[in-house]
């Protein structure tokens, strides 16, 4: 009995006024974002360590293989300094790639409440792995101060852009994907093998000055070298790109993200299944 | 009041465009505890998503000045590696009572019963606990129309009995639009029966004669 009393008032408040699309879209995003941020770290025992763990990985690999030499090619820049400007980038647009591409199916079943509409799942991802790189970034950054590398950041800002410009090349690409990834399953299977030699021409521990001049304009179709060179243009005083510029990732952003939520647009209502 | 003005929807298959309504007009009046009756395939969960706001018709649309709940099945989109309590509160905030949450998720955990268990992953609920919590979640929100696809009766003695009193409350207040089996229990909750055939529909306004027309078509 006490139950349906509390039940009257509970209700009683309910329903009575209307949201506004963004409230509701406000509320949703939220609320999806604190179920990611449960089921991303919280099955792992390191939980949010894991976050600081992978980055360190690459970064102790390649500063070990070249951080000797590499640090007489470039005077005035730490190698560590620079590896964890090309890693971290790298680390932010794979993981949009593979979560943003997956934020659809895996959240299939909160498509029952009305509410919920598969760009919001997708919104959520992107927001949440930007966060954690961009922590990311900063802690490293702290931490390479802390011990003594001379991290001097020349221009903030441009760092910023340039980190943001790439990802939202990673959020058009994602989406893209995710709608694709509907009809044609199999490319799943693929993505590997198209990442891993992208990893190695991003420019994440070269700079494209170091590469042969006959092979820079091929390299120079990858945005995310762009995005390495242009930040760390902006990071580091003695740093002078050999071809990055900023049109083309501009121009890279905002062509995936319109071709993405093109996509998107056409096909929404069939990547819902229940 | 729910309207459904010239509702068409189609999915393709093999054999061409298969059409599950064609020019569907119903009109669902407030407060009316609605029977959803047709063979398997004839569109009931399509026409239930679709005044869901989850699924979308081909052409025609529906019209409806009432808050209308999320189809409340069995196992209600819930996450295994997340507690009952955080599926909750998922539901809760997207209904924008973060105001609310604390009374809200009292009130689920006692009405479901499960005591601790609200506290430990849904997949390691069995299904009646399961669905002890989805009623429990549905039981928390105040909504003009419900769409209910078997829910009714489920768990123990003691539960059935809780579960169908706040039931009754709820259809008193509210409307109800519901899909079951179980013809017995439809002739005791509706009084008025949509019967899809043939992509369209037709009403009942006795839930009576709609059975037996159904039953009929069975034969």
């Amino acid at each position: 009995m006490e139950y349906m009393a509390s039940w009257r008032v509970l209700t009683e408040s309910v329903m009575t006024t209307k949201r506004t699309s963004w409230e509701i879209n406000k509320a949703v995003i939220f609320a999806l974002l604190m179920r990611e941020m449960r089921t991303r770290f919280g099955t792992y025992r390191l939980g949010y360590i894991w976050a600081l763990l992978e980055p360190a990985m690459h970064i102790a690999v390649f500063a070990l293989m070249f951080g000797y030499i590499m640090q007489r090619t470039m005077p005035g820049i730490d190698y560590t300094v620079f590896l964890v400007t090309g890693i971290i980038p790298w680390l932010l647009f794979n993981s949009i790639l593979s979560r943003g591409m997956s934020a659809v199916s895996a959240n299939n079943g909160l498509f029952g409440y009305r509410q919920v509409k598969p760009m919001d799942a997708f919104i959520t991802r992107a927001i949440l792995e930007w966060l954690i790189y961009c922590s990311t970034y900063v802690i490293f950054l702290c931490l390479a101060a802390w011990a003594g590398l001379g991290v001097e950041i020349e221009d903030p800002l441009g760092v910023v852009a340039a980190l943001f410009l790439l990802f939202l090349f990673s959020c058009g690409l994602a989406l893209t994907l995710c709608v694709v990834i509907t009809q044609f399953p199999e490319i799943q299977k693929f993505l590997p093998v198209v990442l891993r030699p992208l990893y190695f021409m991003s420019g994440i521990f070269f700079t494209l000055e170091m590469v042969p001049h006959e092979y820079r304009g091929y390299l120079l179709w990858n945005p995310i070298l762009h995005a390495n060179e242009l930040s760390r243009v902006a990071m580091f005083k003695t740093f002078e790109t050999a071809g990055a510029n900023w049109e083309y990732l501009i121009y890279c952003a905002i062509l995936t993200l319109t071709f993405g939520m093109m996509l998107y647009r056409q096909n929404s209502i069939k990547l819902v299944r229940t | 009041m729910i309207e459904l003005r010239n509702l068409t929807k189609s999915y393709r298959t093999r054999n061409g465009r298969h059409y599950v309504f064609r020019d569907l007009n119903v009109t669902i009046p407030s407060k009316a505890n609605v029977a959803l009756l047709g063979r398997n395939g004839a569109g009931k969960s399509t026409l239930m998503r679709i005044l869901g706001g989850i699924d979308y018709p081909d052409q025609g649309k529906v019209v409806s000045d009432v808050s209308i709940s999320w189809p409340l099945a069995l196992s209600g989109g819930f996450q295994g590696s997340l507690t009952g309590r955080e599926n909750a509160k998922f539901v809760c905030r997207i209904y924008g009572k973060e105001a609310e949450l604390s009374s809200k998720l009292t009130f689920i955990k006692e009405f479901s019963g499960i005591e601790d268990y609200f506290e430990e992953p849904v997949k390691s609920y069995s299904s009646g606990m399961k669905a002890r919590v989805a009623f429990a979640l549905s039981m928390a929100f105040e909504f003009d129309v419900y769409l209910v696809d078997e829910i009714t009766a489920v768990g123990d003695q003691d539960f059935k009995k809780k579960s169908q009193k706040a039931f009754d409350a709820m259809r008193e207040r509210a409307g109800v639009v519901m899909v079951s089996h179980n013809l017995a229990t439809l002739k005791q909750q509706c009084d008025m029966a949509i019967l899809l055939e043939n992509s369209t529909a037709n009403v009942f306004e006795d839930i009576e004669e709609g059975i037996a027309c159904y039953q009929g078509q069975l034969q």
